[in-house]
């Protein structure tokens, strides 16, 4: 690994240009990443050209790293974080007189952090795979070594061959399992300036669940720990499901599992169509009557030991129900379980009992048995003052804080001043072996050369650097390059390039996976945007994976000024005053016509002020008078291609004309304008045409109408035919089956008939009814016999289309096994909505003995009088003519109806009311 | 472990190669090119029915002066008399509620009347039998092939061949992977109504066609492993690039079938990253594309194509005309056959069409009927839908005709007799080369670039024909030139001065 990067490093030195007077050189940017100011002074100028990287604050603004793993960065600086800049002071010091040095500076460097903490978290599998695929998705890969290939790259011996150059060429992580706790390097990840103010470790604007989830990734060798124990709060599954009534919890795979501190519904990352389960222990404070609230919106339960005490399910409005239960003190198994079907939302959990008055259960009653997940090697560690003292001596006579600052003051300068370092042979701490009292760097002998070239041009080092060059500077030191490529410097490449993602399925190409390029960025962006981006988290890409770094505002105040000194266009025209008579007005008229559907159709691509676009989800052009430079905005709409080249941005004025010769008489200039005037308004009282659009039902009047496309409960391949009778149905043409049924309104083509048309379109109507799954025909050998599992293709069906009649509703055409069927509902009118009767015609060459329809499943069927049977509490089925059976398997009723042959042929006719 | 030397790993980046993304200048400004190319190829705008999104779909002539046209909404609408001027078509709606039709086709003779409409999920045969001008018999003729739900998983449905064979090309569940069966295949139909899967390679077909000598093509849009837009040739059993479709060789649910119909995945997997002529000489399945349409200049998403057989659209009698989505243009292909290989040229054609280019298909009369859309991709034309008919004036443009390859440059023909002088200038020439990485990731820039040096120029006797000697041909790039300075006999100007040979293979004579 050594070898592998200092031949990294000494390429990388080697392939540098030839440098101007300005330029900088690399030893002069290993001078400045050492810090070698912090002993050897220097004058002001050198100082600010220098803009030397500050050690990591130590102490109550630092992290709180374990004893043990101090205790072994202390004794080997290399292997426990390779790549460290920070040099050993102890080097010259006998065995036994360094292991006091260390365990005094570890004591002292325990006792003055902060604490540890909060209890440790248990380890959550889930927690860990999101934590990886936003340690691989987010940015950290750009500079630390990735854990999987790229998604999409094969799996191939020359993929992990280039994998394993792209490891070596990594800043590494050290051993984080020996060093962190997960609250503590979780924390350390969500604000990584407060500890390391340098910003060569950026904050990656992470939620605190994200941090949490990197943080129990990273530290993965800690789990699994010891046996299980008592942690804090309860354990979630999360399911993305558009649900009638609470499911089946155990027969679904949750989409997202983790901890909660109360019975919320935080957990949920979608507004409608999902369900959750609580589970772990309630603690009760003492024994006697517990009395339980469940309020929710829709339904929900509460289990208590196994039992349930709540019952508040269904689909409804918030309602409260409450149930009471005797409890010993001590902890109780407690499930809540809840759905969300659609519209308003709410969850809350109270309970009263002996000693307490009714109030929401707090989380210091909840939790659950995990894993915890503790440093490795963690022992107890109780700081010894005595050591701890000769610890701060130690600090002091070592000089540690002349780089840690903020822990104690400096002793006085003991090094020579940087201007008189003129050596003509490497020494002091360079030397190829370093004296005692000097403290010894792992430097390579082209590395010493390098250092020793800048000190030698010491006049180099006090020139001002020009704007340029301090943004090289700076974006080498922060690794800016890593992502952004400016004037052909830098920029994702190679394997990394491949880590780049979008968020979610977003189809731009590479512009909405790569980071933009920074060349002539100054003539692009407002230097006030560009203070948004760099320090205070402004982003205007949601589609792009990787997230811009926060590397702290001091240190990068300057660049916005100087990107805008590096990239200034004297010919540029100045930003137009869009407020102007005449301007204002032709922006809301002309500018907001060219921009939305019958104008040049922006919005077909680009998202709105917050609107979605109708097609993908390109940059917010709303954002585009707050982000851009007029000039550049111009130069861009004539020739989008020459300065984002290969962009997907069409030419809209290709060759300088207008494509659209209505707006404005064709005059490419005042469209333009027009537009910039309309995008330079913060706000927008009028939207684009087009750009938000409205329902779209489908009325049914005196015909039926039919609907094929992706319709939830159907398939995607599903054949909506409305009634006039106000009924409504989907027939699944994969599976094969009349799936569902519903009353009133149709369905609403907006989602399929706006944009690309993504997703599955729920019904419109209410009072849906599932038939029952799998294939409705089979042949059962006994009464006993289960019904098959398959359906569809596998199970031997095959659509074959439909028939309209002179209303055009359809008879479905579909065969099995030989057996040709013609299924042909009808709506019949009822009072408010109707019902359907259903005529099943079967026909075939060898009709086949014991065939069976099966018309129901249910918990409860009960035949009644009159020859109806009704299914659970709503469904009502009679089968004129024909002799139904209704037959116990499992804990399921099923209705079989027998398919009996006269002849060739067979008929059923079935009545569904509901 | 052993002791590492300091680490400053940012640096690493300053230091390395610059990035190699090399800006072409823009194209030279082309102002008034539509009203120019207005005076050879007029533009007719049809109606649309009042009040329908009549969004392309597929276009069908069902008669000399009926055309069928689908939509996205799913409705098949029949419009008679679509080549009167002033157009006053009149519309019926024949059938409603399929799901986005992307393929429409009648069989000769087929006395019944029916049309056969590819939906995302099957092929639906379509009759009117009670002759009251709707359909009412909706017969799937075959459903082979999976869909998930994913809005990327289109279906395009070819016309009937020579020998009633029909073919559908599947696009894959999105851009990189194939979730339903099928997905990234092409399947036939025979004239008997037998489905066989024919091969894979395809990521996202934009039209499916033949040529004027019969052979199937299909566009594929730039994507991953697809560096630029390109018309690829089908034929059974090859591998079409894109390596998304080969999981079905090893699924449960295809693996018995595809072994049944004969074919075998290719010999190895592509290699991410290479250049597609690299891998071709190495996977022997792999099928070069026939034509690159050079990102951006000439498309960003190439559509539907046809050709004109009869001589009647102006002097481009049996090459291809290409469909682009974005840029609302059609290109012009000239195909040769080198090694048993499709390759040529694309040129500009027309632009300025009112929505997004999608289907194309020639009238009786041989105008070029052009049906676009721009929703959820947008699209210069601005308009989000539009039916349109391009006519030749009879005036033909001076255009560069044909591009053949030679073992040593290229052959020019014209329109119109050259003046010899100009055509014989080397500086009338423009030449660079380059090819696309082959790559999973999307799209790709323009590599390996070179600039060939002219070293003679012979104009033919007839003063139609030019033989361009370059000193080196670069095999699996697209030569890209522009004739600024070649004037017709009496000085005009070409009206379109760039052409791009995608040229795979060099001709040995």
């Amino acid at each position: 690994m050594s070898l592998r990067f200092s031949l990294f490093f000494l390429s990388t030195v080697l392939a540098f240009p030839t440098f101007s007077r300005a330029e900088i050189s690399p030893g002069e940017l290993l001078i400045a990443e050492m810090n070698c100011v912090a002993c050897h002074e220097a004058a002001a100028p050198v100082r600010e050209r220098l803009a030397s990287r500050r050690a990591p604050h130590l102490g109550a603004e630092g992290v709180r790293a374990t004893p043990q793993w101090l205790r072994a960065f202390l004794a080997d600086l290399q292997s426990e974080k390779p790549g460290t800049l920070m040099p050993d002071t102890l080097h010259t010091l006998p065995a036994e007189r360094k292991a006091e040095a260390i365990e005094a500076l570890t004591h002292f460097l325990v006792s003055i952090q902060p604490q540890r903490q909060g209890a440790p978290h248990g380890a959550n599998a889930a927690a860990m795979e999101t934590g990886e695929r936003l340690y691989q998705s987010a940015g950290c890969v750009q500079c630390h070594a990735p854990a999987e290939l790229p998604p999409g790259r094969e799996n191939t011996a020359a993929a992990w061959e280039e994998f394993e150059r792209l490891k070596s060429a990594s800043v590494p992580l050290g051993d984080l399992a020996k060093k962190f706790t997960v609250t503590e390097l979780a924390a350390f990840l969500r604000d990584p300036l407060q500890s390391r103010p340098a910003g060569r470790m950026p904050g990656m604007k992470l939620a605190e669940r994200e941090a949490d989830a990197i943080a129990m990734w990273l530290l993965r060798g800690q789990s699994p720990g010891g046996p299980p124990r008592q942690m804090k709060g309860l354990q979630y599954e999360y399911y993305e499901k558009d649900l009638p009534e609470l499911p089946e919890f155990d027969r679904l795979k949750p989409d997202a599992t983790g901890v909660a501190d109360t019975i919320s519904l935080k957990p949920a990352r979608r507004k409608d169509g999902f369900a959750l389960r609580f589970t772990g222990a309630l603690t009760a404070p003492t024994a006697g009557e517990y009395k339980f609230y469940l309020e929710s919106d829709d339904g929900s339960r509460l289990f208590i030991d196994g039992k349930m005490v709540v019952e508040n399910g269904g689909l409804h409005s918030k309602q409260t129900r409450d149930g009471t239960v005797h409890l010993e003190g001590g902890p109780h198994a407690i499930v809540v379980t809840y759905f969300d079907a659609a519209g308003e939302r709410a969850l809350a959990v109270s309970w009263k009992g002996p000693e307490l008055s009714k109030q929401k259960i707090p989380a210091s009653a909840l939790s659950h048995d995990g894993e915890p997940m503790t440093p490795l090697g963690d022992a107890p560690f109780a700081v010894d003052e005595a050591k701890a003292a000769r610890g701060a001596n130690y600090f002091v006579s070592l000089q540690c804080a002349r780089c840690h600052d903020g822990a104690v003051n400096a002793a006085s300068p003991a090094a020579k001043p940087l201007a008189q370092l003129t050596a003509r042979q490497p020494a002091g701490c360079i030397a190829a072996s370093a004296k005692a009292g000097v403290p010894k760097f792992q430097f390579t002998d082209r590395q010493r050369a390098a250092i020793q070239a800048a000190l030698s041009n010491q006049a180099a080092l006090s020139v001002a650097l020009d704007a340029e060059h301090e943004i090289r500077r700076t974006m080498t030191a922060l690794n800016c390059y890593a992502c952004h490529g400016r004037d052909r410097r830098g920029g994702a490449e190679g394997l990394r390039r491949e880590y780049f993602t979008t968020a979610g399925e977003v189809d731009l190409g590479d512009e909405g996976r790569i980071p933009p390029s920074l060349t002539a960025v100054g003539a692009k962006l407002r230097p006030e945007w560009m203070h948004t981006v760099l320090a205070e988290g402004g982003a205007v890409r949601p589609y792009m994976a990787a997230r811009m770094p926060q590397f702290g505002a001091g240190n990068v105040a300057r660049l916005p000024a100087l990107f805008e000194t590096a990239d200034a266009r004297p010919e540029g025209l100045p930003q137009p005053d869009v407020f102007a008579p005449g301007a204002a007005t032709d922006a809301n008229k002309f500018g907001r016509k060219l921009v939305g559907i019958g104008g040049l159709s922006c919005i077909a691509c680009h998202t709105f002020d917050g609107n979605k676009s109708l097609g993908v989800p390109a940059l917010d052009l709303a954002t585009a008078g707050q982000r851009l430079k007029w000039d550049w905005f111009r130069r861009y709409l004539l020739d989008p291609q020459s300065l984002r080249p290969g962009t997907r941005m069409p030419a809209f004025w290709p060759g300088g004309v207008a494509v659209n010769k209505s707006v404005l008489d064709g005059d490419a200039e005042k469209q333009i304008f027009a537009i910039w005037a309309y995008l330079a308004r913060k706000n927008f009282t009028s939207l684009p045409d087009g750009l938000v659009q409205g329902r779209q039902e489908l009325l049914v009047s005196n015909e039926a109408v039919i609907y094929r496309n992706f319709i939830d409960g159907g398939g995607p391949r599903a054949i909506g035919v409305g009634y006039p009778e106000k009924v409504n149905l989907a027939f699944d043409a994969d599976e094969v089956r009349l799936a569902l049924l519903w009353q009133g309104p149709f369905i609403d083509a907006a989602r399929h008939w706006s944009g690309r048309g993504e997703g599955f379109e729920k019904p419109l109507g209410g009072n849906l009814a599932h038939s029952p799954p799998g294939a409705p025909f089979a042949v059962l050998d006994s009464q006993a016999a289960p019904w098959p599992s398959e359906v569809g293709a596998p199970a031997g069906y095959q659509f074959g289309g439909y028939r309209l009649d002179d209303k055009r509703r359809p008879t479905f055409l579909y065969s099995f096994h030989g057996v040709r069927v013609e299924d042909y509902p009808l709506g019949v009118p009822g009072e408010v909505d109707g019902s359907y009767r259903r005529t099943l015609t079967f026909c075939s060459e060898h009709p086949p003995a014991n065939l069976y329809f099966r018309a129901a499943v249910d918990d409860k069927i009960d035949s009644q009088p009159g020859g109806a049977f009704l299914v659970g509490d709503k469904m009502k089925l009679t089968f004129p003519g024909a002799k139904p059976a209704v037959r116990r398997i499992g804990d399921k009723s099923e209705l079989l109806v027998p398919v009996v042959f006269a002849g060739n042929e067979a008929r059923i006719v079935e009545e569904i009311v509901w | 472990m052993t002791k590492s030397p300091l680490l400053l790993s940012a640096f690493a980046v300053v230091f390395a190669a610059a990035n190699s993304i090399a800006s072409k200048p823009s194209p030279p400004a082309q102002a008034q090119l539509t009203e120019e190319e207005s005076q050879y190829y007029r533009l007719i705008t049809l109606p649309a029915p009042e009040g329908v999104t009549l969004e392309a779909g597929a276009l069908c002539f069902l008669g000399p002066d009926r055309l069928a046209c689908s939509t996205r909404h799913g409705d098949i609408w029949i419009a008679e008399g679509v080549l009167s001027d002033p157009p006053t078509p009149k519309w019926t709606q024949f059938a409603s509620g399929l799901h986005e039709v992307l393929g429409l086709a009648v069989r000769p003779g087929d006395k019944e009347g029916s049309i056969y409409a590819t939906q995302r999920g099957e092929v639906t045969r379509l009759r009117d039998t009670n002759g009251d001008g709707r359909a009412d018999l909706f017969e799937t003729v075959g459903d082979p092939w999976g869909i998930s739900g994913n809005y990327h998983e289109y279906a395009f449905g070819s016309k009937f061949d020579k020998a009633g064979d029909m073919w559908v090309v599947l696009c894959l569940t999105g851009s990189f992977t194939s979730e339903s069966p099928y997905r990234g295949w092409c399947f036939k139909l025979s004239a008997a109504g037998k489905w066989s899967p024919i091969c894979t390679g395809i990521r996202s077909p934009g039209g499916i066609g033949f040529n004027a000598a019969g052979d199937l093509f299909y566009t594929d849009n730039q994507g991953p492993w697809n560096g630029a837009c390109k018309l690829q040739q089908i034929r059974p059993g090859a591998f079409l690039g894109h390596p998304g479709g080969l999981k079905w060789f090893d699924e449960p649910v295809t693996k018995e079938a595809l072994a049944a119909a004969g074919l075998k995945p290719p010999s190895a997997e592509p290699e991410s990253g290479g250049r597609l002529y690299v891998e071709a000489g190495k996977i022997p399945e792999l099928l070069p594309p026939s034509i690159y349409f050079p990102y951006p200049k000439l498309g960003q998403s190439t559509s539907g194509f046809a050709f004109d057989c009869t001589g009647k659209f102006g002097p481009f009698k049996d090459q291809l005309f290409v469909g682009d989505q974005t840029q609302s243009i059609v290109s012009r292909v000239f195909l040769e056959k080198v090694n048993d290989h499709y390759q040529g040229a694309c040129f500009p054609f027309r632009q300025g069409f009112d929505s997004g280019c999608l289907a194309l298909e020639f009238a009786s009369d041989a105008s070029l009927f052009v049906y676009g859309t721009d929703r959820g991709w947008g699209a210069r034309g601005g308009k989000p839908f539009a039916l349109q008919r391009l006519v030749w004036t009879g005036r033909a443009p001076f255009e560069i005709h044909e591009m053949r390859s030679r073992p040593d440059g290229f052959e020019f023909t014209f329109t119109e007799p050259i003046d010899e002088a100009s055509a014989k200038d080397t500086a009338s020439y423009q030449v660079e080369t380059y090819t696309y990485i082959y790559q999973s990731t999307y799209g790709s820039p323009e590599v390996d670039r070179t600039e060939p040096v002219i070293k003679s120029i012979v104009v033919g006797a007839d003063k139609r024909s030019v033989r361009v000697v370059l000193d080196a041909l670069a095999q699996g790039h697209v030569h890209e030139f522009h004739l600024t300075g070649v004037k017709s006999a009496t000085g005009q100007p070409l009206l379109h001065d760039a052409a791009y040979y995608t040229l795979f293979y060099i001709p040995t004579k």
